[in-house]
């Protein structure tokens, strides 16, 4: 800063004692100042009359992205008995799901499904439920007197499998957990059983 | 004959009162240890939530309203006040306006303090931001805010010093733009003597609001700071001011430009994006305005660094100062929108406003009352050695403070966002994310701990320099010239510029800034000028958000609260949840997979005063309604939380489950809400037996889950209406149309 032209001249004014240099104001602060001003131009230019994306289009495009990536990795499902019982076996699908169920489900039946607030999710009986596509069906409206909250607007059709089939696979591994409630009911069909293979779920 | 030795009138003999400045000093010290204090105890209810004690009365979201506000209104507050009573009576040469403006504006403003500590822990609050006083104190304020500036304004028709100091400038910008801010900011409709609904609601309201927060940091903690800094640095460094060019080019534009960056704390929300863009980009034009102040200040101890090295009082300014730079640098970039999303809602914001608060404010009060305390105390000041203490004490505190919440912010506003390979959020389980933050607030107190314990040091040395003073105090005999009428400025200067148009000459000629020079001997006309930059641009802000109707569409569905789920809400903003949870899911993928659809406009326009909150020590809770309809969840959270979620830093509040709601006070306060023009029918008439008879419903849905709360005597407690509102909480936008809006819904698409 030594070459600035700062020639250190005393203003003849005073107050209290204090004192004040007539120096200019230093040339990069003014550059930088008109330069943080002439941004606003060309942003609002593109993001406001032009044709930049708005942070509405941002969300749509990572959903959009998402969207296709379930779509590339499960195929289009539906919500049915064959593919809810066809996913309990992918385990890729199950991790994928064990993260989920840990954050929307855990508040109520704890993250290893063993129950609190909610019904433990492991053991044999159960209180509105006979098959799995009941599961997704709990999920899709809740049971509301009960305090389940209803899941329909929030998952897609295949986000309603996946999770259907990873509450459902919950069963293959017991929990002491909460106290059963409701009725037993019987083991779940087994995939192949329930007359399904590879290409099915179409 | 020089320009300041014509016009002026008799010698006159006069005292300047140095009294009020002990006060103030003093006031300054004591509640800055009473804030720092109240926010060292909330810290550590972060880390050991049971250091509450379960009272009502430590919970840290009444608590944490009390520090902010203490070491704002209190601590910096005071210092504010001591600085312009010493700097003002000295640079107008006249004694303070009048003794008893300046008692009554002292007392009054500590009685309002005193208020303020009784009713945060007593649950009265407006909930809003660093204005959370309800309506009796903010018509105080207002009193005393008046009777301060009589006082100021009084003080400069009065003096004996032609043109007023940069210092005074600030001052003046001060007094009026915060009187401009609290004001309006405050607006509100009573329901009884301790709570009132704002005029303003949801968006308007957010809007209103940020408009106040971030322009309580400009006028409030900014330019009265400034002030302080143009008064006591040049004095304490014996320089002159580095440049007065800086100073005006600076000040202009600091005082037109910062009214207008409020919306930068509303990016990604449901306010409109027009406003959050002007936000951001006024943002960033501020950052040179601010460094503006910085470089006058760091510059003017050119040629005097080796005294810093020596003096603890100019080590107190240079770290100030440095601190200044630095959030003010931080400041424009937080309002980049990509980067608040990151930082948004995190513990960044904490460390930002501490690296502010704690740098800033509290060295510039430091420095200054070290400075102050042997001139006012009339004495040696008790130990050097201890200033030199307090000087490396609070700069490692300060330091040991922001380092590690930054990391903490930074962790958290990543863990936020962070997806797994399969597309799914990696951290789905908040409170993981929480946890992981512990040992930053660890450090983060042992921080604190050493500010505060340098804050004590200060407190204990000014009293000891106070004890030693002499008594009584000497009052020396001031004189000065009286000023006289028929004063001419110096002559316009001529353009320095050969042969160019006639606009290049009018404009060198501005340039050089001597039409400032006469603003400066006419502080009406300042004055003046002060206001328009402030109005100008809050209308141009606030004007469109109120009259576009397009900046709230509305929603068919969503209905005004019930009087139960009002009740509820009014004991949400009594707790002081909004400290902790916001209720706004901003429309990012990571925020839509873990709470819900993002937050509409349109759903807040019954939100008096709306609750987006700040900052997420816990989760959103917009779509609480929508993703945990239980209540016997609720009612066991309440009760304590980590019963129905491990690891959870949450208070408990097993006052909710033992006080009885107050069924019969809802009625004036949906009459009041309903005067807001809230569209209520049956409420107006019953009020109560509606809130009753939904309270018993929800009593009863607890007992269908949870049948061993049959025999309890929880339905007329303070948890069901607060339930009743966690239910309906994002749950509107959700409900399937009514018939009529249907069919009106319809039309509108088939035109």
């Amino acid at each position: 800063m030594a070459e600035e032209p700062y020639h250190d001249k005393l203003f003849d004014h005073e107050y209290d004692g204090i004192r004040e240099y007539d120096n200019p104001m230093p040339a990069w602060w003014v550059w930088m100042f008109v330069l943080s001003a002439l941004f606003a131009f060309p942003y609002v230019l593109w993001y406001h009359i032009g044709n930049g994306p708005s942070i509405l289009d941002a969300l749509e495009a990572e959903q959009a992205a998402y969207a296709e990536k379930l779509l590339a990795t499960y195929g289009d499902l539906s919500v049915d008995e064959p593919t809810i019982l066809r996913m309990m076996e992918d385990e890729n699908a199950m991790l994928a799901m064990k993260g989920l169920f840990k954050g929307k489900c855990s508040q109520c039946h704890l993250a290893d499904g063993s129950g609190s607030v909610g019904p433990n999710l492991t053991d044999d009986h159960w209180k509105n439920v006979k098959g799995v596509t009941d599961i997704a069906e709990v999920i899709r409206t809740g049971i509301t007197t009960k305090g389940m909250p209803a899941w329909g607007d929030q998952f897609t059709e295949t986000q309603l499998v996946l999770v259907s089939s990873y509450v459902a696979h919950l069963r293959e591994n017991p929990l002491p957990g909460k106290a059963p409630e409701g009725d037993p009911i019987p083991a779940w069909p087994a995939a192949s059983a329930a007359g399904i293979d590879e290409n099915a779920g179409e | 004959m020089t320009a300041s030795a014509q016009a002026i009138g008799p010698m006159e003999t006069f005292h300047y009162d140095d009294a009020i400045v002990r006060k103030f000093t003093l006031a300054t010290l004591i509640w800055g240890v009473v804030g720092m204090l109240v926010g060292l105890v909330i810290a550590i209810q972060l880390m050991i939530p049971e250091a509450n004690m379960s009272s009502p009365y430590l919970s840290f979201g009444r608590l944490r309203p009390l520090h902010t506000n203490a070491v704002i209104f209190a601590f910096a507050g005071n210092a504010i006040f001591a600085a312009v009573y010493y700097s003002t009576q000295r640079l107008c040469k006249a004694r303070m306006f009048s003794d008893m403006l300046s008692a009554v504006h002292f007392w009054g403003w500590q009685a309002i303090i005193v208020s303020a500590a009784l009713s945060f822990p007593l649950g009265i609050t407006q909930s809003r931001e660093y204005a959370e006083l309800e309506w009796p104190i903010d018509i105080a304020i207002t009193l005393i805010w008046v009777v301060f500036a009589i006082n100021f304004f009084g003080t400069l028709a009065r003096r004996r010093e032609r043109h007023l100091y940069v210092a005074l400038w600030f001052y003046i910008a001060t007094i009026i733009a915060v009187a401009v801010l609290h004001i309006f900011n405050n607006l509100a409709l009573p329901a009884s003597m301790l709570k009132s609904y704002p005029i303003y609601a949801g968006v308007q309201d957010a809007f209103m609001q940020w408009w106040y927060g971030h322009n309580a940091v400009a006028f409030f903690l900014t330019t009265p700071f400034l002030g302080l800094m143009y008064y006591f640095l040049p004095k304490a460094a014996n320089r002159p001011v580095f440049s007065y060019k800086l100073s005006i080019v600076h000040f202009w534009s600091l005082v037109f430009i910062y009214i207008w960056a409020g919306p930068h704390h509303l990016h990604y929300t449901a306010a409109p994006a027009w406003a959050a863009t002007l936000g951001m980009l006024f943002s960033l034009m501020l950052w040179m305005p601010s460094w503006g102040g910085m470089l006058n200040g760091l510059l003017t101890l050119r040629g005097a660094w080796n005294k810093v090295a020596q003096d603890s009082i100019l080590k107190f300014f240079v770290v100030g100062i440095t601190f200044y730079g630095m959030s003010t640098f931080e400041g424009p970039m937080l309002s980049i929108k990509i980067v608040n999303g990151l930082s948004h809602y995190t513990d960044w914001t904490i460390a930002h406003v501490h690296s502010g608060a704690l740098g800033w404010n509290g060295f510039m009060t430091f420095g200054m009352i070290y400075w102050l305390a042997p001139r006012i105390f009339q004495t040696e000041i008790w130990s050097k050695k201890w200033m030199s203490i307090h000087f490396y004490i609070g700069t490692i505190g300060i330091l040991l403070y922001i380092i590690p919440i930054y990391v903490a912010g930074l962790t958290q506003g990543l863990m936020w966002r962070a997806f797994d390979a399969n597309g799914m959020l990696q951290y789905t389980d908040f409170i993981e994310t929480v946890q992981r933050l512990l040992p930053m607030y660890w450090i983060r107190a042992i921080g604190g701990t050493l500010f505060l314990t340098g804050t004590v040091m200060c407190l204990i040395n000014v009293l000891m320099t106070w004890a030693t003073r002499k008594a009584p105090y000497e009052v020396p005999e001031q004189q000065a010239p009286a000023l006289a009428g028929g004063y001419v400025d110096q002559p316009t200067p001529g353009s320095r510029l050969v042969a160019v148009t006639k606009l290049a000459h009018k404009l060198d000629v501005f340039s050089q800034m001597h039409w400032h020079r006469r603003w400066e001997r006419l502080p009406l006309l300042f004055t003046i000028w002060v206001v328009v930059a402030v109005l100008v641009a809050s209308l141009f802000e606030i004007v469109p958000t109120f009259l576009i109707k397009s900046n709230v569409p509305t929603i068919a569905t969503v209905t005004p609260y019930t009087p139960l789920e009002l009740m509820g809400r009014d004991i949400y903003q009594a707790e002081g949840c909004y400290n902790c949870h916001s209720q706004m899911i901003r429309p990012m993928r990571h925020e839509t997979e873990r709470y819900g659809e993002y937050s509409k406009p349109g759903e807040f326009v019954y939100d008096r005063p709306f609750q987006w909150g700040s900052r997420r020590i816990g989760p959103d809770l917009h779509r609480i309604g929508q993703t945990n309809s239980s209540v016997a969840w609720h009612v066991r959270h309440f009760n304590r939380p980590t019963d129905t979620s491990e690891g959870s830093i949450m208070p408990r509040y097993p006052w909710l489950l033992t006080e009885t709601a107050d069924f019969d006070g809802i009625q004036s306060r949906i009459d009041t809400m309903a005067s807001l023009g809230v569209p209520y029918g049956e409420e107006l008439q019953r009020a109560p037996e509606m809130a009753r008879a939904q309270a018993t419903e929800i009593f009863n849905r607890l007992i269908e889950e949870d049948p061993t709360y049959a025999g309890s005597d929880l339905e007329d407690k303070k948890v069901i209406p607060m339930i009743a509102y966690m239910l309906r909480l994002g749950t509107d936008i959700a409900k399937p149309l009514p018939e009529e809006a249907a069919t009106e819904e319809v039309a509108r698409l088939q035109p």
